[in-house]
């Protein structure tokens, strides 16, 4: 296999609480490979968004990183100076936010935002950019650009202002691509031509794509390799159809178990269903032991080692482990 | 067969937004029976809140009835209305914004007790605070000092405090997560058995709606374009709008391929009011015909649709819609 585009090794991230600081990130590791769609699947809680900020260098201030790296080709982010990571940020990695309208500059006429993004990046006339703009605002799928492109966000429907903000993406060509929770909020039917667009411009441009989301109906849908989180921790990381096909981490499993699905009639089975995520939980060892019917006591102290167990498809758990203790 | 609880004959709610009308609901008729759940599905701005807001008259309807165990709503004054409200009940979306900051949960669930002259005791609010799983020393709680788990279960306990015999829920469960949703989804159901009402479960997430609701309403763009038992219109649906709608749904199985149907661009605002079909002008199946007002075709047991597509499964004569 390649080199990874983007590896995250032993990230640990902690904020402070009445208690002392509380690691909200504990111990990732994570690696992706250029071209591929990652899914990083949690629920709230789970640490996944504090991820993608991670990357991007925009963790809130109060937020402090107790080890690790992120290395994105052969440099670590964390180690890079605000200025150097400004260069970084937009051009090589962006970032679609849950939010698309309050993503975009609401005084900005949407055509004149894209512009802008254009102008950064290449060296192009004020016409010119505008003019390039226009045609990303068309090859995003919207209808009557140059019309549209003199429409504040606020004029804008979500999926508009979302599809706004990936021709501002496509500006910028970055070679990594984070999403987090793109169609939250936007009608089902919108979502499903939002991630058709994400598909082709993924095909298109080749970039990796991270896409963060609590919905494993579009993991399954639109992803190669899922990562699970859960309290902070990485679960399980395998191929999109390993997980789903063998999931080896009891909370993936119950995860997995505990799903609504449209398609099938089912009774619902609530000694099934997950607790919410303690956040206060701040323990060495696993972080799902409350939850797990294969606890023993080594899980408590101790954080499990990766274990492949099958090709590519990685858990973290002593279930998997002979050593007794 | 019994009465129906609520019957909701031909409702139309126009709104002026400037210089022109907007048709937010436009004849819609259904019932709904005594301790059953029906679920209004469809996305934003197809009129689905509009209709509930009718029903609990917030909003007057521009024509149309609204009998609710034989009264007519619309057609009532405000003050017979009000003994009838205890009756009626709703749990809104955003719990954070449903609740009186300003209020212990003791009073937000005695204030209806109160207003409606039934407060007796409080092992009212006891017994209340614990079928929704919740403990006692909840009531001394304000809502900033509660999960958002647990001020939705608040909402439901204050709906449930005068016997209702109807609740409308609006979105109770979309700003919830996974897990949660399925407690809540529990909660309800066992609350219907132990207390005997009907639920209009409002609702754009047709997962919930399955494992929830026994008949469904599919709504686009103030009209129902297709209703029947759940597992009919969720197992066979007769509108292209429904199979457009249960196809976007992205399900948790690789295995499963799909074919999607997309339509083309967004949901119209419904300035102009077409005669024929709301989907005509987003349609991959649109004809001549879906322009000019399409009938109920009904494919048995109570599953109506609207929709030329659905004639030839049809046994009968089509109905009025």
């Amino acid at each position: 296999m390649s080199e990874p585009l983007l590896r995250i090794e032993e990230l640990t991230i902690s904020l402070p609480s009445e208690q002392g600081p509380r690691r909200i990130i504990d111990r990732i590791t994570l690696d992706l490979y250029p071209g591929q769609v990652m899914g990083l699947v949690g629920e709230s809680g789970s640490g996944k968004s504090m991820t993608a900020l991670a990357v991007m260098g925009l963790l809130p201030r109060t937020a402090s990183v107790e080890a690790g790296h992120i290395w994105f080709e052969a440099r670590d982010l964390l180690a890079l100076a605000e200025r150097d990571m400004r260069a970084v940020r937009g051009a090589q990695i962006a970032m679609i936010f849950q939010n698309p309208r309050a993503a975009l500059n609401p005084i900005l006429r949407a055509g004149d935002q894209v512009a802008r993004a254009v102008k950064i990046h290449r060296r192009l006339s004020k016409q010119a950019a505008y003019d390039t703009a226009i045609e990303l605002l068309q090859h995003v799928g919207i209808p009557d650009a140059a019309i549209r492109a003199r429409a504040y966000p606020h004029q804008l429907s979500g999926g508009m202002a979302q599809r706004v903000l990936v021709a501002m993406m496509l500006a910028c060509q970055p070679k990594l691509l984070i999403a987090d929770e793109p169609t939250t909020g936007l009608d089902v039917t919108i979502q499903a031509q939002i991630f058709e667009l994400f598909k082709d411009v993924q095909t298109e441009t080749g970039a990796t794509l991270l896409l963060i989301t609590h919905d494993l109906g579009v993991v399954s849908e639109t992803c190669q390799r899922v990562a699970v989180m859960y309290a902070g921790q990485i679960m399980e990381v395998a191929p999109v159809e390993g997980l789903f096909a063998r999931p080896q981490h009891p909370y993936t499993e119950r995860l997995l178990g505990s799903i609504l699905r449209v398609d099938v009639p089912s009774d619902l089975d609530t000694t099934q269903a997950l607790s919410p995520i303690n956040l206060t939980y701040d323990s060495l060892g696993c972080r799902f032991t409350s939850q797990c019917p294969y606890v023993r006591p080594v899980c408590q102290e101790h954080r499990p080692p990766a274990l492949e167990v099958i090709n590519d498809h990685t858990v973290f758990c002593y279930k998997y482990t002979d050593e007794v203790s | 067969m019994t009465e129906p609880l609520l019957r909701v004959e031909n409702l139309h709610k126009h709104f002026r937004e400037g210089g022109s009308l907007i048709h937010a609901v436009n004849g819609v008729s259904f019932d709904i029976y005594p301790g059953e759940t029906v679920g209004l599905v469809g996305e934003s701005g197809c009129g689905k809140t509009t209709v509930a807001r009718c029903i609990l008259r917030l909003e007057r309807p521009t024509r149309g009835s609204i009998y609710f165990k034989g009264h007519d709503l619309t057609a009532l004054p405000a003050r017979q209305v009000r003994p009838l409200r205890r009756f009626f009940q709703m749990v809104f979306q955003d719990a954070n914004e449903s609740l009186n900051p300003r209020f212990t949960v003791r009073r937000t669930l005695r204030e209806p007790l109160t207003l409606h002259g039934l407060f007796r005791n409080e092992a009212q609010l006891h017994q209340a605070i614990e079928r929704v799983n919740l403990e006692p020393e909840h009531l001394l709680r304000y809502p900033n000092q509660l999960s958002g788990g647990q001020k939705q279960r608040v909402g439901v306990a204050r709906a449930i405090m005068t016997n209702p015999q109807l609740v409308v829920l609006d979105e109770p469960t979309s700003s919830l997560d996974m897990s949660l949703r399925i407690h809540v989804i529990a909660l309800l159901r066992r609350l219907q058995r132990e207390l005997n009402m009907a639920y209009l479960f409002i609702s754009h997430d047709l997962s919930t709606v399955r494992h929830l609701c026994d008949r469904v309403l599919v709504m686009y763009l103030g009209r129902i374009v297709e209703l029947g038992r759940t597992e009919d219109v969720f197992d066979n649906p007769g509108h292209v709008y429904t199979q457009t709608l249960l196809s976007a749904i992205p399900i948790p199985d690789p295995k499963i391929k799909r074919q999607r149907i997309l339509l083309k661009g967004e949901t119209p605002t419904a300035r102009e009011l077409k005669p024929g079909c709301s989907l005509q002008d987003r349609c991959p199946y649109v004809a001549e015909e879906c322009l000019s007002p399409v009938p109920y075709y009904d494919l048995g047991d109570g599953h109506r649709v609207a929709c030329r597509l659905a004639k030839s499964e049809s046994p009968g004569e089509p109905g009025e819609r």
